[in-house]
């Protein structure tokens, strides 16, 4: 009886429970698509207000503080204040899974799609690479909110490239986007710089080839280290997959690769007048014993 | 046709001489011929960077005779490895398609005609022979030395002739009057070693994050060690300069003249300036009594006193718009004697109506507070240009200079270059030429009217796009069927477009040079790549131009002994015909002109270092002399005993040129005064141009590079949201900006890169398309000549 009494209660109290839980789900689902509908009618207002990127941005605002964020309905086709014409639409985006087992080694094809892909952002091997975004024009640092260690963020299946010369601040003093002026309107938006321009400068491509003294010995380095401090930024998880190391839990990585020897600025620089041919002179000059190619040594008065 | 096979033969000599030079040097290298398939055959060398006045050392990857890479060179003290865009872009800028690469001369139709070098020469002598007078030579900061020198021995020692320019007095000039009637000597004292030990960091008008990006990162990188660095920045609008900034100080054109007054009289008046360093080092001086010259007249600190009283912090936070706090604040870093701090400048203080009198009010806030002459404490003016020291102002290609800091109108000093140049007595013109404004507006009125400027010549510079209100300046030369423009450049530009002969000139590592930078580095370069077609060196032009003059007789062509001028003799002390092409690179033409130019540097300590000491470095500073074990040394810190060299022993500090000749420096007071163009009813705004990063002055070069074109395209203007809101304008839309003296239609940028405040607005002057310079105004510096591009009247509406 007792028992019983206790069940039927027990259901009674189910029973509540549901219909208060369905409610509950309504209410909020209800309120849900009418805060949608606010929402909408509230950026339509906005919309109509053309000066609306006029505002003023407080001058006197933390430094640390970054645009505002667009609302989270407007994003699929939000204007980004940085990024707007990358691939930070989140609608376009389809995260893919990992193609290589890290310990299986990359196809020749997919190397040769990495460094490609490298190139195209830069004029020659070792130039800094084009921002292939529009960037936030006044605040360098901005640059760091994606790119600083630790802050890295996985935008499809990109992650954004981490600094690898932490110490160096003013990113766009290096960088700058490949297709500027963004706000103006002036120029469509390219990830690589296209040359509009007749320019026959031809860069050196990448030297990257393996050097290896022996079948599985560690290869040496097949670029410069300068201003590569940390190796992680290209070849950590999370990066192309053809440049990716095979071993994340090793971190060391100059204790078995080690650095080019022809490479790391340690090219001889011999700094002489070139040589021609001497032309032989029409006829013997006539010598002028008196004078000498100028004083060497002056007089200080 | 014989000389035609002549030159292919010399042509293919001079290849296979190049290619073997290559392969010696790739073969003096084993490592890296060891290793061809890793390097590539890149061959590396190293040069000054072409652009700015930071004076980066950049090493040049060499491939197949062409660049194929850069890198900052690591053991340059000036960048230690790094880098601005322009600087890693630096390669491309020789591979542009249009460059120049003959000779062309503007026929009766106005179409320009490929012609020889010879007749380009003979061309050019003919006009100079005509009127030797009325003939101007304009060349820029942009000259190596050796080209500078060139130029100023056939104008001042040849034709007797001061009518030469460099395009500096529209950049540098006022910093040289500033530094000149301070302590009687040009150029800055300090170095940026400067910028590695001082604790504050102020910008005046001034925005290094953009222009000289490699010095400020050089000082921002300081935090990321965790050094505290403090930047202030007193500017007329925000920049990216001022994202670092401490504290931004957003004063109204013009009134940095009484916010430095206003620092000065603080120091004085509450007793807290450097007693004992103005008391042994200083004297007051105060502008003459009935307008303004070069050297003012002496007055004692109860007088300087007196001037100073009106710019107290209340009436200075008045005019300038600045809150008396930051007005308090750096009255209080001034007075504060732990503190080390640097002041930096560029246009902002050297382009401006009354900019002698701001440079000499920055110095006069150093020395009245003592911050001077140790490592951290020096007020330095920073260079736009390449070799605006090294060139414009130490050759002194200037109208009334003379080489080495010496100046046409002191009778001594022009006897003194005459020995030097070993020309007759009185052969140097006493009378100083025209300076840049005058020479190009003479140039462009008819001559029936004062117009007495016939010919120019034109040299690695573009006046067609920087001089000021050009249609006056420049493109009234339309017209004047008279006149005659020759002008040697790399590409085509608003220059050679009114030009009647242009010159295809060889650039940067296609030809030998020596820079001298902002900080009194030099630096030198060798040829490392063939000009494209048959682009020449400049230097190579002026030597020809001048032997030419020879054959037609002219009587200056001669020194005292009945020899050539600009004769080039090598180790035999034969003479080598380096003005005929195919004989000049017999010899180490830059050498023997460097070598005789050096002795010029004696006179004001100004000693450069011997040319074969600057082949083993990435720059020396001068003063450099030899020590007693013979060793070359070079200083830092210019007038301090701890480092200059001629400060004699126990003296400490010395100014030992001091115009008072008493090895003190002059501490001025000059007065606020509004500017001349200042906005009304009818022209509201302000209007300021310069430079952007990627861009480097009028984009000829920089404009050719895909990565910096793309990412700054177009010229545009900077407003105020509200301005813009106001007027019914929205980002990217066309505006119409006029002045009084034209107008011009570009997009506007709000909370674009800079950031004016309400009533300002700021155009780069890069874009070859839009030429602001229509629209800036032609008053000058009455004591600099230099103009002021930084603040006119203007207004605005949709287009």
């Amino acid at each position: 009886m007792d028992s019983d009494q206790t069940e039927n209660h027990d259901k009674g109290m189910k029973r509540l429970m549901s219909i208060l839980l369905s409610i509950a789900i309504i209410i909020s689902a209800s309120g849900y698509f009418m805060g949608l509908v606010q929402t909408k009618n509230d950026i339509a207002a906005q919309k109509e207000n053309k000066w609306e990127e006029n505002k003023a941005i407080d001058p006197n605002r933390d430094s640390s503080s970054l645009p505002t964020a667009p609302h989270y309905t407007e994003q699929s086709d939000a204007r980004w204040k940085a990024n707007d014409d990358w691939e930070g639409h989140f609608a376009r985006l389809h995260p893919q899974a990992v193609t290589r087992d890290p310990t299986n080694p990359s196809h020749p094809h997919e190397f040769e799609a990495a460094i490609a892909a490298r190139l195209d952002r830069r004029a020659y091997d070792t130039a800094p690479p084009v921002v292939p975004h529009s960037i936030d024009e006044q605040d360098p640092r901005a640059c760091l909110t994606c790119h600083a260690p630790g802050n890295a963020r996985l935008i499809g299946d990109r992650l954004t490239p981490t600094i690898s010369h932490p110490s160096f601040q003013n990113c766009t003093q290096c960088h700058v986007p490949a297709s500027g002026q963004h706000e103006l309107s002036q120029t469509p938006p390219s990830t690589i710089a296209v040359s509009s321009l007749e320019n026959e400068f031809s860069g050196q491509q990448p030297i990257a080839h393996d050097e290896i003294a022996y079948e599985n010995a560690p290869p040496v380095l097949p670029h410069p280290v300068w201003m590569r401090q940390n190796c992680l930024s290209c070849h950590g998880e999370g990066r192309p997959s053809a440049i990716r190391t095979s071993h994340p839990q090793r971190q060391n990585c100059l204790q078995c690769h080690a650095q080019n020897h022809v490479l790391d600025n340690r090219e001889q620089i011999i700094n002489q007048f070139p040589d021609f041919t001497p032309i032989p002179l029409p006829e013997a000059p006539e010598s002028n014993p008196d004078q000498t190619a100028g004083s060497a040594h002056g007089e200080h008065e | 046709m014989l000389t035609l096979e002549r030159r292919k033969f010399l042509k293919l000599a001079a290849l296979t001489a190049a290619s073997s030079a290559a392969s010696r040097r790739a073969g003096a290298a084993p490592l890296a011929a060891n290793n061809g398939s890793s390097l590539a055959g890149l061959d590396w060398q190293k040069a000054p960077c072409r652009f700015c006045g930071t004076g980066c050392h950049v090493k040049v990857g060499i491939r197949d005779g062409k660049i194929a890479a850069i890198a900052g060179h690591e053991n340059a003290e000036v960048n230690k490895g790094l880098l601005c865009v322009k600087g890693y872009h630096v390669g491309g800028i020789l591979y542009g398609k249009d460059r120049l690469t003959t000779p062309q001369l503007r026929d009766a139709n106005g179409e320009l005609q490929d012609i020889t070098w010879e007749e380009a020469i003979n061309v050019i002598a003919d006009r100079v022979m005509e009127a030797p007078e009325k003939f101007a030579f304009y060349g820029s900061g942009q000259w190596t030395i050796p080209e500078g020198y060139a130029a100023q021995t056939l104008m001042k020692a040849g034709l007797s002739n001061n009518h030469i320019e460099p395009n500096a007095r529209l950049c540098m000039a006022s910093a040289v009057t500033g530094f000149v009637s301070t302590y009687g000597v040009d150029e800055p004292a300090g170095c940026y070693d400067d910028l590695d030990h001082c604790d504050v960091l102020i910008c005046w008008g001034n925005n290094p994050a953009e222009m000289h990006p490699v010095l400020f990162s050089r000082v921002m990188d300081r935090r990321s060690r965790g050094e505290k660095v403090e930047l202030i920045d007193i500017g007329t609008r925000r920049t990216r300069t001022t994202e670092f900034a401490d504290h931004f100080m957003n004063f109204r054109p013009q009134t940095d003249l009484a916010i430095a007054n206003c620092i000065a009289r603080h120091l004085v008046y509450t007793n807290t300036y450097d007693k004992r360093f103005v008391e042994k080092f200083c004297n007051f001086r105060a502008d003459i009594e009935d307008g303004l010259d070069l050297m003012g007249r002496p007055i004692d600190f109860a007088a300087y006193k007196e001037m100073l009283d009106p710019y107290t912090i209340e009436y200075t936070s008045k005019l300038s718009g600045l809150p008396a706090e930051q007005l308090q604040h750096l009255c209080d870093l001034f007075a504060d004697p732990k503190q080390k701090i640097t002041s930096l400048w560029c246009m902002g203080m050297n382009q401006h109506t009354r900019a002698t009198a701001i440079n000499r009010l920055v110095h006069g806030i150093h020395l009245l507070s003592g911050k001077f002459g140790v490592p951290g404490n020096a007020p330095t003016s920073l260079t736009g240009q390449p070799s605006a020291c090294g060139t414009a102002r130490e050759v002194g290609t200037l109208c009334h200079a003379l080489p080495g800091g010496l100046l046409v109108a002191k009778p001594d000093h022009r006897e003194h270059c005459e020995k030097l140049w070993n020309i007759p007595a009185g052969r140097i013109n006493p009378k100083p030429g025209y300076h840049t404004v005058e020479m190009w507006t003479r140039f462009c009125t008819p001559t029936d009217e004062g117009g007495d400027i016939s010919t120019i010549i034109v040299q690695v510079t573009n006046p067609g796009q920087t001089l000021p209100n050009l249609k006056k300046t420049f493109q009234a030369k339309k017209n004047l069927k008279d006149k005659f423009l020759i002008v040697s450049d790399v590409y085509p530009t608003a220059t050679t477009a009114l030009a009647d002969l242009v010159l295809p000139a060889a650039l940067w590592v296609e030809k030998n040079g020596v820079f001298g930078n902002s900080e009194r580095r030099t630096q030198q370069w060798f040829k490392l790549v063939e000009p494209p077609g048959q682009a020449r060196p400049d230097t190579w032009m002026t030597l020809a131009i001048a032997h030419r003059l020879l054959e037609l007789g002219h009587p200056g062509m001669k020194d005292k002994d009945g020899n050539f001028i600009l004769a080039v003799h090598d180790e035999a002390g034969n003479e080598v015909p380096v003005w005929d092409f195919d004989h000049f690179y017999d010899i180490n033409v830059d050498e023997a002109l460097f070598e005789q130019y050096r002795p010029f540097t004696h006179k004001k300590h100004k000693n450069v270092a011997p040319y074969q000491e600057l082949v083993k470095h990435t720059g020396m500073r001068w003063p450099v002399v030899q020590d007693e074990s013979g060793e070359w040394r070079e200083t830092k810190f210019r007038f301090s005993e701890f480092s200059d060299p001629f400060v004699e022993k126990g003296k400490e500090i010395q100014f030992y040129h001091s115009t008072t000749d008493d090895d003190r420096a002059q501490i001025w007071f000059c007065p606020y005064e509004p500017h001349p163009e200042e906005p009304d009813d009818d022209y509201p705004f302000w209007l300021c141009t310069g430079r952007v990063l990627e861009h480097w002055h009028t984009g000829t070069m920089t404009m050719r590079v895909p990565q910096l074109a793309n990412a700054m395209p177009k010229t545009y203007c900077e407003l105020n949201p509200e301005d813009a809101s106001e007027l019914g304008i929205t980002n990217g839309d066309p505006i119409v900006i006029s002045t009084r003296r034209g107008d011009i239609t570009v997009p506007a940028w709000t909370n674009g890169r800079g950031r004016p405040p309400r009533g300002s607005l700021f155009v780069p002057f890069f874009d070859e398309t839009k030429l602001i310079n229509e629209l800036t105004l032609d008053a000058y510096c009455p004591i600099s000549k230099e103009p002021d591009y930084k603040k006119c009247a203007a207004k605005i509406r949709r287009a």
